[in-house]
């Protein structure tokens, strides 16, 4: 006797029964750019569709729709997310996770048009030196899971990573992996406009140049357009910067006063250079009354050195 | 109302193997039994499984991220440097079973004897396995030449008076590898060829190695690197580790060729040494590390005291 098979899915209570940890009720597609085809249905792995944006375009908004993009996937073209809702994961471990190629010209990204969307285990790349950015983020509730910056050449990197407009709020980015290390750039890793109640957090970011690894517009947290960071909690992150560059390379950069609020906690910064600060902003008292800041650790200087208890900000600095 | 509808042979639902538990997959899926398999089996089925992992690999497709489960209880013996090879792509080897029946790799006859995971073959997870010394002087138990390959919850006992050189060697062929969940209690001097150290990185590549425990006699540190980094930034990560050495002082040794290719962070690690005035971290002074809430201890009940670095040495 041999395995029974059923192509077009089972389900139990309901539940498309697919493997896996994750539950939906909505329907669920799938993505190979190496054996699907858009004349394909894409609602098993055996006839997936070959681009994302094709089974973007298949979903139904706010169905919990699931796109499983198949281990070694690659998505050479932008992508606009534009449906409400949808979960797109990659499936694969190490350099067969999908990739997300950012490769037409300096304005390739991926768009995230619409709300609740969830992006989870894929790799973004390009090979065109300074991108503008990789994700632009423009709704709400969008969320980033474990997904990995992983330049082609290490010196094709992004002038940011993650863009976070100030019409998006609740954006989490969690277990977000990222070395940019090109001496031309970039400005920064993640760049927050605005917005409320964003989350970073498990994240491993290493900037090679950048004058921040987490900032925004203009290097201000708070915002350059006048747009409040409220209830931002930047949590349990690595976060270091190797570089050159003696002015603006926090770590974190760009805490306005009076235009937010948040916590900043458990976090490891490490700077290369002892100009350097972990936080930047505007006076550590002023940013100590919006933000709490605990336990994070700082490392300041080339060789083997021990974090100690710091939030370095500008134009005052405590160790 | 109607009881469970039971699918001895298992079941395939939009073209994806529906096995229990968290995991998914589009590849295809092989199961591996020493005890009632047979590499005359396709291994498609429990019930029909071959007899060897090495078998199993064979029927992998690269790139698919095929799935080989060895069954509990499973148990081979590797007795040649070419008899555990791993060779193709996204081959995912999962170990079924707890404690004693999780399948068991002894490695015998010769010191080059282990699993390998070729230069070829990338993206490798292997997970839930027993490996057990079968012979002193092991060059290594698992040696991966391959990137981005996955060790994950696997455990190294010592037999008798059978040590290895070193247990994990990560090649510097081999980018990006993670080692998760790794133990070996080997707090006593077995008798044969003292271990060199227990995870070497050779020119350290985005290397991560976490939630380990390990407790080990070796000539040099427990975990250690060697010169060959690149210019380009590629930052390893050690976090969260419980590491003991009961006889070098070094927990770990990290050097590379140059000072940004090769730099380390250290955070979250209990760091146990046998004496009070040994550095349980020691880098070649030219390399980076940066030391995050890091934890030393020399005696048993003693609380841990920070780790404090300087350029070279930890003080």
């Amino acid at each position: 006797m041999t395995l029974t098979k059923f192509p077009n899915g089972i389900s139990s209570h309901g539940l498309p029964v697919v493997g896996g940890a994750h539950i939906t009720t909505g329907s669920i597609f799938f993505v190979d750019s190496n054996t699907g085809s858009n004349s394909y249905d894409g609602k098993d792995s055996i006839h997936p569709v070959s681009t994302i944006t094709y089974a973007l375009g298949l979903c139904t908004a706010n169905k919990g729709d699931i796109i499983y993009a198949m281990p070694g996937h690659s998505e050479g073209a932008d992508v606009e997310v534009n449906k409400a809702g949808v979960t797109i994961i990659g499936l694969g471990q190490g350099a067969l996770r999908p990739r997300a190629k950012l490769v037409t010209n300096t304005s390739a990204s991926w768009v995230i048009s619409s709300c609740d969307i969830l992006i989870e285990n894929m790799v973004f790349q390009t090979s065109i030196p300074l991108l503008a950015h990789a994700l632009e983020v423009n709704a709400d509730d969008f969320t980033l899971l474990n997904c990995e910056w992983d330049g082609i050449n290490d010196s094709d990197v992004p002038v940011a990573v993650v863009i976070v407009s100030s019409s998006a709020n609740r954006l989490t980015i969690d277990g977000l992996r990222a070395t940019v290390t090109s001496s031309t750039g970039p400005s920064t890793i993640i760049y927050l406009h605005g917005g409320f109640k964003h989350t970073i957090k498990n994240s491993f970011l290493v900037s090679g140049k950048a004058t921040t690894t987490i900032g925004s517009a203009g290097g201000p947290i708070g915002s350059c357009d006048g747009s409040p960071l409220q209830e931002l909690l930047i949590a349990n992150n690595v976060m270091c910067t190797i570089s050159s560059c003696s002015s603006g390379s926090a770590a974190v950069c760009g805490l306005t006063t009076g235009l937010g609020s948040g916590l900043i906690v458990g976090n490891y910064l490490g700077q290369n250079m002892t100009s350097q600060d972990g936080f930047w902003g505007s006076t550590w008292a002023d940013i100590s009354h919006d933000y709490g800041f605990y336990e994070n650790l700082f490392c300041l200087g080339i060789g083997t050195r021990a974090g100690s208890s710091v939030a370095g900000i500008t134009p005052s600095c405590s160790a | 109302m109607a009881g469970v509808t039971n699918f001895p042979n298992g079941i395939t639902s939009m073209g994806s193997p529906i096995t229990s538990g968290s995991y998914i997959t589009t590849g295809n899926v092989f199961y591996v039994d020493s005890n009632c398999g047979s590499d005359d089996n396709t291994g498609t089925e429990p019930t029909k499984a071959v007899a060897t992992m090495r078998k199993a690999v064979t029927l992998c497709t690269s790139g698919r991220c095929d799935t080989v489960f060895l069954m509990p209880n499973h148990a081979e013996t590797i007795s040649s440097t070419s008899g555990a090879n791993i060779i193709y792509s996204g081959v995912r080897i999962i170990g079924l079973g707890r404690g004693e029946n999780r399948p068991t790799f002894t490695f015998d006859t010769t010191v080059g004897a282990c699993i390998a995971v070729s230069c070829s073959a990338h993206s490798v997870w292997i997970e839930n396995i027993l490996l057990k010394s079968g012979l002193d002087a092991l060059t290594h138990v698992i040696m991966s030449a391959g990137s981005e390959v996955h060790i994950v919850n696997c455990e190294y006992e010592q037999v008798g008076a059978f040590e290895a050189a070193k247990v994990i060697e990560i090649t510097s062929d081999a980018r990006r590898a993670t080692i998760d969940g790794f133990v070996f209690r080997g707090d006593t001097d077995a008798g044969g060829t003292q271990m060199d150290t227990v995870i070497k990185l050779a020119g350290p590549n985005k290397c991560e190695v976490k939630n380990c425990f390990i407790m080990a006699q070796t000539c040099e540190a427990i975990i250690s690197s060697t010169s060959g980094g690149s210019t380009e930034i590629k930052p390893s990560w050690i976090h969260h580790n419980y590491i003991e050495s009961t006889s070098s002082d070094l927990c770990v040794a990290w050097s590379t060729a140059n000072l940004n290719g090769g730099f380390l962070v250290l955070s979250d690690n209990m760091l146990k040494i046998p004496t009070n005035s040994g550095d349980p971290v020691r880098s070649d002074g030219t390399t980076a590390i940066w030391s995050f809430n890091n934890l030393t201890v020399n005696v048993d009940g003693e609380s841990g005291s920070r780790i404090d670095m300087v350029a070279g040495v930890t003080s």
